[in-house]
This record gives structure tokens, C-alpha cells and sequence, in this order.
């Protein structure tokens, strides 16, 4: 009976491990060998060439390169907001929330925050807009820089984490050598425990930028739409190559249309697999370095 | 509170010092001379690394720590009651340099990590600090290995000369008392002997306080020794008491 | 020693508490981002608990333009897709973790990490999109039943989100096993095996639990693979092959097509519970962990 149980486990372990390499094949097969022939110019800028379409802002209705603009700009805004914040109150909770009380409460917060699903943090937004229609701004809609807040509040438990664990587990002796020198708190931290730790950051960063990048849900409820072209400013509608993937999956009419979706999907998948990557290297590098 | 004797520059009096209720200072008392190289033996810990940080208020920084008693550092100027006085902590660590058992630079270029603590800890202007940086890897003798690459990253160093920049470090700041926290135990022979020869040369203008677990660096570089047992000091004996090969042992053995 | 007592104090000083207040600010900002969520899901929500307003709410039967606003067909998807993902994904993580720990050769141990490893940065939309496509169509075709689109679909593309989370959690409870020890039970004889059954995972019970409870947390938050591959039907489903919808998908359906204050009331209710769900998710999380020490 013992022996039997043994062995059915291990049969188990095995085919997990070879069912989920398979699966994954599968998936990665299918994605790319109906993806990679789109891989072009053309799946950015349609029928617009592209020097026109970047330098003279000739709209593009058959590519998805407002998408990707607008991708960007998203990532850009968000990442400009949490950044800062994020890597601040990292500081904080690593050096300066010395009383327990308020560690554990915004430990507490940090957490919670951290397991919001995505899409509870658009229905914020949503929500916010429709205070302000009721109340100050009857005009206001949902936008770019409504969306670009939303996803702010998203990442910025990943950057409070990473900035908190790089200063936490650097060595204690360290943590003494600008003080004994005769620094300042601040000097100390700033000064020598900030560009040792600053690998580790720069993980949390580029974590904080991949997860940017793909959600779908907050941009859902907050302004997301197909067709806008590039936005003008923070308080337009945006196209973000996420949302584009979802819409096309739904919504496409004809095989080239369809074709833009599996290039755009591709196209994500590539973006976050190398900016995912690009984290955990940094992240072995300093585990490593740290012994 | 005049100090017991002239020549005296460290003395601590009935000194206790806990982490989170566990005593490891434990009314220790003792005086130390200036200008002399003096250095702390016994097993690890027994607080020895913590009694040279109660020397510059560098508990404070580790958290749950609690310190009683009362230390006095006669520095060229005058007497300080470091945990009584109101003399600024960041005025009192300039003034008791330390150096750790594994040299940190700082991230940065060779340079940077000698011009940073002048420029934010004294203020000083850049032409001034330029004079002291030399002057301070030239007592190190790292000046003739380092002066054209104080652009390069101080990490590219190796493990002695990292730990020779620390020095230099801690000196450019011109410090009255220097604390030594095994400063040779992550170096080879060859870099430690280095260190050794420096601390002789130094102790002309420090006052030098140094852990060791080597008897034999002891031996070779101290005025005195002072062995710790249980967060106190049990014994301080003189260099005549133990230059013959052979007799510190003795005596540490005896005590242990 | 007068003339060193404000030695640089007062400037230093001043800068310092400025860094220290804005520091303070940022790691409070969390907090209040927690605070003003819960403050707008429950100000909005605030009508259904208006007794008739309830009484609809808590209804089988979904359709606005009837006057039937009923939440439960959506949170009984949500449920249901929660534990059915969980039941494939959690063993194959188990699995994947034995495999790793002993059990399997290194070649595949490695590939496999390598691969979970990269299957954590693959957006769910990618996964949405391409199950629309593969298995969607395939499901269609075997069971010759339906649109393909179902709670089975969105299962077996749900696991596939969940997989990494479960696995990287638990294989690094494993890692963190004493190597001494391990060391000690191979030299009594036990086989790699053995050591699992009877050392490692009896003292991983921790880690095991956290990674059931933060998988599920997060197969009930995702949003987008239910919406693009369950069918959004909002009915209990009789058959894995049926049509159901989640709560985050019926977020999703109702900001887009606008039917109403009383299907945003609904809408917000939504809301609560699933900040509800995540707030459960990380007392559990607490509750394990506190255990630990």
C-alpha cells in the first residue's frame, strides 16, 4: 500500500513537470508560429510609412502603433507617480519605522494593497470620476492620467517591497560605516545604503514597469478605447496595445485584423518576458553579491 | 570631573550596555591611555566589538540597544561626558574614527569615497579637500598605487587596499581616537602586515583602540591588553608583561 | 564645550525632518489608497442596503432590463472558478515542486523551473487571447457542445496563471528545508521519496497552505481570462461545459455597457466583495505566517 502511494506520487510529480513543459510549449508554439510573420513595420504603422506616422503624426488606423504610444506613455506616467513614492516609503518601513505600531499598520495597508485585484482598483477610478461628474467637474470622463493613477496604486506595492527588502537585507556592519563617519541618518542612508541597494530597486522598477505594461483590467474602467489614435493630453481617451489584444480577440472582422491581434499579443508577451527577465537577473545578481 | 591622570584619553566608568534586555556590557570600568595602541582580547562574545561602539554612540543605531554609566574622551580641546553632555553625535563619531572588521566603501569612485564624508560631514572646500585626501592615502601608503585611477570604482580594489581606503577614510577626517574593529580579520598575511606596521606609525597621533582574536598581532603591535571576560575587562597588562614569546598565552590561558 | 553644542544642528536638523516627514507621507499613501477604495466601494454600494434594493440584489436572476438585478449567479462563478483552477493547478505546482525537490532528474527539474520562471511574465490577456483560439475552438470540436466558451475553458487557462504562483511559493518553502537535515535523512536511507512524504512536506505545511490560500486569491481576482473565455452568462452552471461569469468579469460587463443606477449599485457590491475576498486572502496569509514564530 505504502509502496504503491510512493510510486503514484512520483508518477504524479513527473507529469506535472512534463504536462506543464508541454502545455507551455503548446501555447508558445501556437502563439508564435501564427504570430511571427506579422512581426513588422507593418503591425505598428498599417499602411502609413513609418517616418510619417512618428514625425508628422499622421493618424495610424491599421497598426498598432498608438497602441504602443500609448502603452508607453501609461507606463511612463504611472512609473513617474510610483516610482518616487514607491521607493520612498520603502525607506520608510526599512529605516524608520522603528515603532512597531506603525510598521505593522502600514505593513498592514502595503499588503492589502498588494492583493487588490486589478480589477477593484479601475472600479476606483470609476468611481472617483463619477464623484466628480456629481459634484466639482460634470465633465469629467475617464482618461489617461485617471488610468495612469489607477495602475500607480497598483505597482507600488512591488517597489515598496523590493526597495524595503534590498535596504533590509543589506549587512548589518554596513548599516554603521557613514554613521561612525559621522553622517547623518539621512546622509547614511542616502549616501551608502541607497547605491548598495540599488540593484535590488531598479528589479522592483522594472517589475513595477512590466506589470504596467500588461494589465488590462484597470485601463478597462478607465479610459481605455480602440480607436483614438495618440493621445494629445493627460485628459484624453488612450489605446493601450493591451486592451488592443483583448478587443481584437472579440471584435475583428477580418483576418488581417485578426493577424494584428496574434502580432500584438506576441509583441506584449516579448516586452514583459524581457523586462520580466531583466528583473530577476538584477534580483540573482545581488543575491549573490550579498552572500 | 577631572580626568584621573594627564596622559589618560578614554575613560569609562561603570558602563553596562544591553540589546533588548540581554547585558552584554556589564559594569565595566577602565581607563586608556592616548597615544598608545591598546587592544581588546577574549572570545567572541564576550561585547568586545560593543564596548568600542559604546566609544562613539554607534549602539544607538542598532535597535533595542540600552546604555548606563558614563564614558569621558578627552579630546586636544577639552572633556566630553559623551552620554551626558549635549555635544552633537555627528561632531563626536568624527572625532572617534572607527574602522570595521570587513572594509564598505561606499559604492562609488576611490575618490568619492574620501571626498564625500569632508564635503558633508565638514563642510570643507574642494581645494581643501584635495590636500587631505592625499594626505590621507599617503599615510595609508595608498597614494602611489591609487593617485591616477581616483576615478575608478573603490570596489575594483582588492581586499587590503579596500580596507587601507577605509583607513584613509576614517583619518581624512582627522579623528583624535581611532577604533579598530578586527580590522585585519578578512585580510591575507601580506595585507595584514601592512595594516600592523601602519597602526605603529599611527599611534604617534592616535589614540588607538583595536580588537583582536590574533594573540600574536597582540603581541606585536600593543602597548596594553585588555582582556574581556563576560562584559567586563578582567585583566589590562602592559607590553613589558608579555613581549617574551610565550607569556600572553600563558596568562590567557590562566584567565579562561 | 558650549561652542560645539548646535555644531551644524539646526540646518541639518531642519532637512532631515523635512525627508523624514515626506518618507513618512509616501509609505502613509498606501494607507490612505487602501482607505479611500473601501470609503468609495461602500459610499457607492451605500443604496443596496436600502431593504428592497437587497432583496434584489440577492437574486438568481440577472437581467437589468427586466428589473432583476441578482448578484449570485456571478459570485457562485466566482467561487466555483476559484476551486476548480485551484483543484488542477495546486497538485501540478505540488507536483512540479517534488519533481524539482528529488524526485525528477535535473535536466527536467531545471527546464521546468526555467519555464515557471517565465510563465509569471506572460500577460493574462496573451493567455486569454491565445485560449480563445486554441482551446476554445478545440473544446467546441471534442465535446461538440456549445460555443467552447465555458467555465471548463476558463479553468484549464486560469490554472495556467495560478501555476507559477503556487509553485514558486512552495518550492522556495522547500528550498528553505535545512540541507543538514536533509543530509541526515538520506544517511539513514530514505529515499528522495521517502524524505518528502515523511520530512519535507509534513514541515512545509506552512508554505503549502500560504500557496492555496494566494492562488486562490488570485484566480478569484483575475479579470480578463474569465471575461474573454468563460461565456459571461450570468447563470449557475450545470455542466463544466456551461457558460458561467464571475464578479470581476460582471465589473467589467456592466462599466461598459451602462444599464443603470441600480446595476451600478450591483456593480459596486461586486466591488466589496471581492475587496472582501482579498482582504480574507491576507488574514489567512497573517494568521499562517503568525503561526510561525
Amino acid at each position: 500500500m505504502r509502496r504503491s502511494l510512493e510510486k503514484i506520487i512520483v508518477i504524479l510529480s513527473y507529469a506535472s513537470s512534463v504536462m506543464t513543459i508541454m502545455i507551455f510549449s503548446v501555447f508558445l508554439w501556437f502563439l508564435i508560429s501564427r504570430g511571427y510573420t506579422t512581426l513588422n513595420l507593418k503591425l505598428l504603422f498599417g499602411n502609413v510609412s513609418p517616418y510619417g506616422a512618428i514625425f508628422k503624426g499622421i493618424p495610424v488606423w491599421d497598426g498598432v502603433w498608438p497602441a504602443l504610444v500609448g502603452t508607453t506613455f501609461l507606463v511612463f506616467i504611472s512609473c513617474a507617480i510610483a516610482v518616487p513614492v514607491g521607493i520612498s516609503a520603502g525607506i520608510f518601513l526599512a529605516e524608520y519605522a522603528t515603532t512597531s505600531r506603525w510598521r505593522s499598520f502600514i505593513n498592514f495597508a502595503v499588503d492589502l494593497l498588494a492583493g487588490m485585484p486589478s480589477i477593484v482598483m479601475g472600479l476606483f477610478g470609476f468611481a472617483m470620476i463619477m464623484l466628480l461628474r456629481s459634484s466639482l467637474l460634470p465633465e469629467a470622463t475617464t482618461c489617461l492620467l485617471l488610468a495612469s493613477i489607477c495602475i500607480a496604486l497598483l505597482v507600488l506595492p512591488y517597489l515598496i517591497r523590493t526597495t524595503q527588502a534590498a535596504l533590509e537585507t543589506l549587512p548589518a556592519a554596513l548599516r554603521l560605516t557613514g554613521v561612525s563617519m559621522g553622517f547623518t541618518k539621512w546622509q547614511n542612508i542616502f549616501r551608502v545604503l541607497l547605491p548598495y541597494a540599488s540593484r535590488g530597486i531598479l528589479s522592483g522598477v522594472i517589475l513595477a514597469i512590466g506589470r504596467a505594461a500588461e494589465d488590462t483590467a484597470v485601463i478597462l474602467l478607465t479610459g481605455v478605447v480602440a480607436n483614438s489614435g495618440l493621445p494629445g493630453s493627460l485628459t484624453d481617451k488612450f489605446e493601450a496595445l493591451p486592451f488592443s489584444i483583448y478587443y481584437l480577440a472579440a471584435e475583428h472582422r477580418t483576418a488581417e485584423e485578426l493577424n494584428r491581434g496574434f502580432g500584438s499579443a506576441l509583441l506584449l508577451l516579448i516586452l514583459t518576458a524581457v523586462l520580466f527577465q531583466i528583473a530577476y537577473w538584477f534580483h540573482g545578481r545581488i543575491s549573490k553579491g550579498s552572500r | 570631573m577631572a580626568f584621573p591622570s594627564t596622559s589618560c584619553s578614554v575613560f569609562a566608568q561603570n558602563l553596562s550596555v544591553s540589546f533588548s534586555a540581554r547585558q552584554v556590557i556589564n559594569n565595566l570600568s577602565v581607563e586608556i591611555s592616548s597615544r598608545n595602541i591598546t587592544v581588546i582580547v577574549g572570545r567572541s562574545g564576550v561585547g568586545k566589538s560593543t564596548f568600542l561602539r559604546s566609544l562613539n554612540r554607534l549602539n544607538e543605531e542598532i535597535s533595542g540597544s540600552r546604555t548606563e554609566g558614563t564614558v569621558k574622551l578627552s579630546f586636544k580641546d577639552g572633556t566630553v561626558d559623551i552620554y551626558r553632555d549635549r555635544f552633537p553625535i555627528e561632531e563626536l563619531r568624527r572625532r572617534v574614527g572607527m574602522v570595521f572588521q570587513t572594509p564598505h566603501p561606499i559604492p562609488t569612485s576611490i575618490g568619492k569615497n574620501l571626498s564625500l564624508p569632508l564635503k558633508l560631514v565638514l563642510n570643507l572646500p574642494s581645494r581643501k579637500i584635495d590636500d587631505r585626501i592625499e594626505k590621507a592615502l599617503t599615510i595609508v601608503h595608498l597614494w602611489s598605487e591609487v593617485k591616477n585611477r581616483l576615478k575608478e570604482p573603490a570596489l575594483s580594489l582588492s581586499g587590503g587596499q579596500q580596507q587601507r581606503l577605509c583607513l584613509a577614510r576614517t583619518l581624512a577626517l582627522e579623528p583624535e581616537i581611532l577604533l579598530l574593529d578586527e580590522p585585519t580579520a578578512s585580510l591575507d598575511f601580506k595585507a595584514s602586515e601592512k595594516i600592523e606596521d601602519l597602526l605603529s606609525e599611527l599611534k604617534r597621533d592616535y589614540t588607538i583602540i583595536s580588537v583582536s582574536h590574533s594573540i600574536g598581532q597582540a603581541r606585536r603591535i600593543a602597548d596594553n591588553v585588555l582582556v574581556m571576560k563576560e562584559g567586563s575587562i578582567i585583566k589590562v597588562l602592559a607590553a613589558s608583561q608579555f613581549q617574551e614569546k610565550g607569556t600572553l598565552e600563558d596568562l590567557l590561558n590562566e584567565v579562561f | 564645550m558650549d561652542t560645539y553644542r548646535c555644531l551644524n544642528d539646526t540646518r541639518k536638523g531642519l532637512v532631515e525632518t523635512l525627508i523624514e516627514s515626506w518618507l513618512f507621507v509616501a509609505a502613509m499613501i498606501s494607507a490612505i489608497a487602501v482607505g479611500a477604495i473601501l470609503f468609495f466601494l461602500i459610499y457607492f454600494a451605500w443604496p443596496i442596503f436600502h431593504e428592497d434594493h437587497l432583496w434584489k440584489l440577492l437574486s438568481w436572476y440577472w437581467r437589468p432590463f427586466q428589473d432583476q438585478f441578482g448578484i449570485l449567479p456571478m459570485v457562485a462563478g466566482s467561487v466555483l472558478l476559484g476551486i476548480s483552477s485551484m483543484l488542477l493547478a495546486y497538485p501540478m505546482g505540488i507536483g512540479v515542486c517534488c519533481c524539482v525537490y528529488g524526485l525528477g532528474p535535473r535536466w527536467l527539474s531545471g527546464l521546468t523551473l526555467m519555464i515557471v520562471r517565465i510563465m509569471t511574465s506572460v500577460p493574462t490577456v496573451v493567455y486569454g487571447f491565445v485560449s480563445v483560439f486554441l482551446l476554445v475552438p478545440f473544446l467546441r470540436e471534442f465535446f461538440y457542445h456549445g460555443s467552447g466558451f465555458s467555465w471548463l475553458a476558463a479553468t484549464l487557462t486560469l490554472s495556467l496563471l495560478v501555476l507559477p504562483t503556487v509553485t514558486l511559493i512552495v518550492n522556495a518553502q522547500f528550498e528553505l528545508f535545512d540541507p543538514e537535515i536533509r543530509l541526515a535523512t538520506t544517511a539513514l536511507g530514505f529515499s528522495p521519496i521517502k524524505q518528502l512524504i515523511w520530512v519535507v512536506i509534513p514541515a512545509s505545511y506552512k508554505g503549502l497552505l500560504a500557496a492555496a490560500v494566494l492562488g486562490f486569491g488570485r484566480a478569484v481576482g483575475d479579470t480578463i481570462i474569465s471575461l474573454m473565455v468563460s461565456g459571461n452568462s450570468p447563470q449557475f452552471p450545470h455542466s463544466m461545459l456551461d457558460s458561467i461569469r464571475t464578479l470581476t468579469a460582471h465589473v467589467a460587463l456592466v462599466v461598459s455597457t451602462e444599464a443603470g443606477s441600480m446595476a451600478y449599485n450591483s456593480l459596486f457590491a461586486a466591488g466589496i466583495m471581492l475587496f472582501g475576498v482579498s482582504a480574507l486572502v491576507n488574514g489567512a496569509l497573517r494568521f499562517i505566517r503568525a503561526g510561525s514564530e
